[in-house]
């Protein structure tokens, strides 16, 4: 097994190292510290913005370039959580609670470095987790039938509606509106248009990515306006001597890094728990295993570590059950689903066999993009603290052209862009009413493979249901969208033994 | 509180649905099966959400004038890039977004404009070659 890691790797890194595929990996990693730092930007939301200009680029180039955004974001945003207390993302809401109060001390640097090595070796382990688990587990889906795709795809979608925050049950309808989006335009087995109305623009269906950037991208910039039209301000100035931070520091969180290493990577494999989850899992489990509990929210460091180590942690092994099953493990994931599909990369197995050699470049390309991000994080910190002083007047205008000119793009047409609108609309009424977008948007990917697994699995089976249940794949992943639709309520407790009423919040961007 | 937001969108949805099934209900019945599923569960869910409104959402939803306003901003927006083409379109649009958002200094304008509109040319037209969309009526 190993040595067709190993030869993987070999052929897959003469791809990732060419210029072209690594500066790209570069603007990825900018791009993403910058979107992370951007409190209002998520991490989904920008690897969705930047879709549109993969389109021309070879694989290697795109993937590397996606992913880097989301290990940048996840870096990114703890800057914006230390010296301003407000989280870049969801996950890096864990960080603010001792970041801030470092800074307030006047440790930003200190702070920041620490969240930056962090966010390096959580990464790095995660990659290590994905590189060797990914291809054996990718042998599993060339046993997949039509039967165990259906169940497949109401897993990922049980899995994201009951755990992307809020309730399950909305959810799990933001997953079926999804699904439901997906089955407008032509229906491919029968010929039949459906739900169409006679717009034209509709019988090939809803373009998934400028659905995506809108229903991702303009109920922020909606929020945005209504906030306050000045850039932060206060922001603490950090010098450059603070950054070096010795190693014997790094060694003495050593447990911490392991323990959330572990968590990070465990809750990223899970489809739908990410960003978020991890880091206040792993915030908490620190506060357990610390010797002065009660420290934390002071300006502990153990509580910058700890949760920027898990959420860069749970970034790659997400996308463990995204390339050998099709299902993504966060949101962020759930876009790079997209931007596979784009460049006609389709997961399972193939990705190892024929695709192998562009499927290694990734991930060596997702060693490279923490690299970036590392070092961005490490020297270029206050270049990115000053985005924090753009005003958000002229921030929400520029992401609006962005999704724009970004739907457009695709297909030269303007009826991408009433796409966008429409779900850009949509999103914002599934952000006041307490919908999580993913769902919906995983739902508009996976239903045509849902319906075709269902459809195709009731003509062979011949009328008789137990088809349905029989295999036991089939079993286990019913007995998964079991689990996943009671997680909830199973994480909840895990969250109760460490802090009395505390809740998941909200799981993903 | 009987009124909850909840419970609003509860009834919007469950009238959505039922419209949408009543569409789907005339096409063939393999054709039908799935999607009227789906429609059967969120109504289900819809009524659901009636019954049992989800007390306090916390979720902000800004300022809904604003929303509103943003929200018009954009499709007018967008319904201007076809008239002007998008340059001059977003152009305008940046002016008049940054005047509702109450930025004061000029500078701020010219420098947000012009980068935009600098950076999304070189990205998209010069890079990539897409033809921009340039309006009816200069065409």
């Amino acid at each position: 097994m190993f040595d067709g890691i190993f030869s993987g790797l070999l052929a897959g890194a003469p791809l990732a190292f060419q210029p072209y595929n690594v500066l790209m990996c570069f603007v990825g990693a900018a791009f993403g510290m910058l979107v992370g730092c951007l409190p209002g930007l998520t991490a989904t939301m920008g690897i969705a913005l930047l879709i549109p200009l993969t389109f021309g680029m070879n694989p290697v180039a795109a993937l590397m370039m996606l992913t880097a955004i989301h290990a940048g974001a996840n870096t990114g945003c703890s800057i914006s959580a230390i010296l301003v207390s407000t989280p870049g993302t969801p996950a890096a809401a864990a960080t603010t609670l001792d970041g801030y109060q470092l800074a307030l001390k006047g440790k930003a640097g200190y702070a920041i470095s620490i969240a930056v090595w962090g966010g390096l070796i959580g990464g790095l382990f995660s990659v290590l987790v994905l590189l060797f688990m990914a291809p054996p587990l990718s042998l599993i889906s060339v046993m997949f039938g039509p039967v165990e795709y259906f169940w497949l795809a109401l897993f990922g979608l049980t899995a994201v509606g009951s755990l992307s925050g809020g309730s399950p049950l909305k959810g799990i309808m933001s997953g079926a509106i999804g699904l439901f989006a997906g089955t407008i335009g032509l229906d491919v087995i029968s010929g039949n248009e459906r739900f169409t109305f006679g717009i034209l623009g509709l019988t090939t269906g809803v373009g998934f990515v400028p659905a995506m950037i809108g229903l991702f991208s303009l109920p922020q910039v909606m929020l945005l306006s209504s906030g306050t039209a000045s850039g932060a301000s206060g922001i603490q100035q950090i010098g450059w001597r603070e950054y070096f931070v010795g190693m014997s520091e790094i060694w003495k969180l050593r447990m911490t890094w392991v323990r959330s290493c572990i968590i990070g990577a465990i809750i990223g494999i899970l489809p739908g728990a990410g960003g978020s989850v991890s880091s206040w899992l792993s915030y908490n489990e620190e506060r357990r295993f610390s010797k002065h509990p009660e420290r934390f929210g002071t300006g502990v460091i153990e509580g910058v570590a700890a949760p920027e180590c898990a959420n860069n942690a749970d970034t790659a092994t997400a996308y463990i059950p995204l390339i050998t099953l099709g299902i993504p493990g966060s949101s962020a994931a759930a876009v790079l689903l997209g931007g596979l599909l784009i460049q006609g990369l389709v997961p399972g197995r193939e990705l190892f066999t024929v695709h192998a050699q562009t499927t290694y470049a990734m991930i060596m390309g997702l060693f490279i993009g923490n690299i970036f991000v590392f070092l961005m994080g490490l020297l270029g910190s206050n270049i990115f603290a000053k985005a924090l002083q753009v005003p958000s007047g002229v921030l929400a205008p520029a992401i609006v052209t962005l999704c724009v000119i970004g739907s457009y793009a695709l297909e030269n047409d303007m009826f991408g862009v009433y796409v966008m609108l429409a779900f850009g609309v949509i999103g914002y009424f599934f952000k006041i009413l307490g919908f999580h977008p993913a769902p919906a948007m995983l739902g508009l990917i996976l239903g045509p493979m849902a319906e075709r697994g269902f459809r195709h699995a009731l003509k062979l089976s011949l009328g008789d249901p137990i088809y349905f249940i029989k295999n036991p794949i089939s079993m286990v992943l019913i007995a998964l969208v079991v689990l996943a639709v009671l997680s909830p309520y199973l994480l909840a407790k895990w969250q109760k033994r460490a802090e009395p009423g505390g809740v998941i919040g909200k799981s993903e961007e | 509180m009987k009124i909850d937001r909840d419970r609003i969108a509860g009834v919007i949805l469950l009238l959505i649905c039922t419209g949408l099934f009543y569409e789907g209900w005339r096409y063939p019945a393999d054709s039908r099966l799935f999607p009227l599923g789906l429609l059967t569960f969120l109504m289900i869910g819809a009524i659901v959400m009636i019954v049992r409104p989800a007390r306090g959402l916390k979720e902000e939803g800004g300022n809904p004038k604003k929303v509103l306003l943003t929200t018009l901003l954009c499709v007018a927006y967008v319904a201007l890039v076809e008239v002007i083409g998008f340059f001059i379109a977003t152009a305008a649009f940046m002016l008049v977004f940054m005047a509702m958002m109450r930025i004061t200094k000029p500078l701020v304008y010219v420098a947000a404009i012009v980068s935009v509109n600098l950076g999304l040319y070189l990205l998209f037209v010069w890079q990539l070659k897409v033809p921009m969309p340039i309006g009816i009526l200069f065409e």
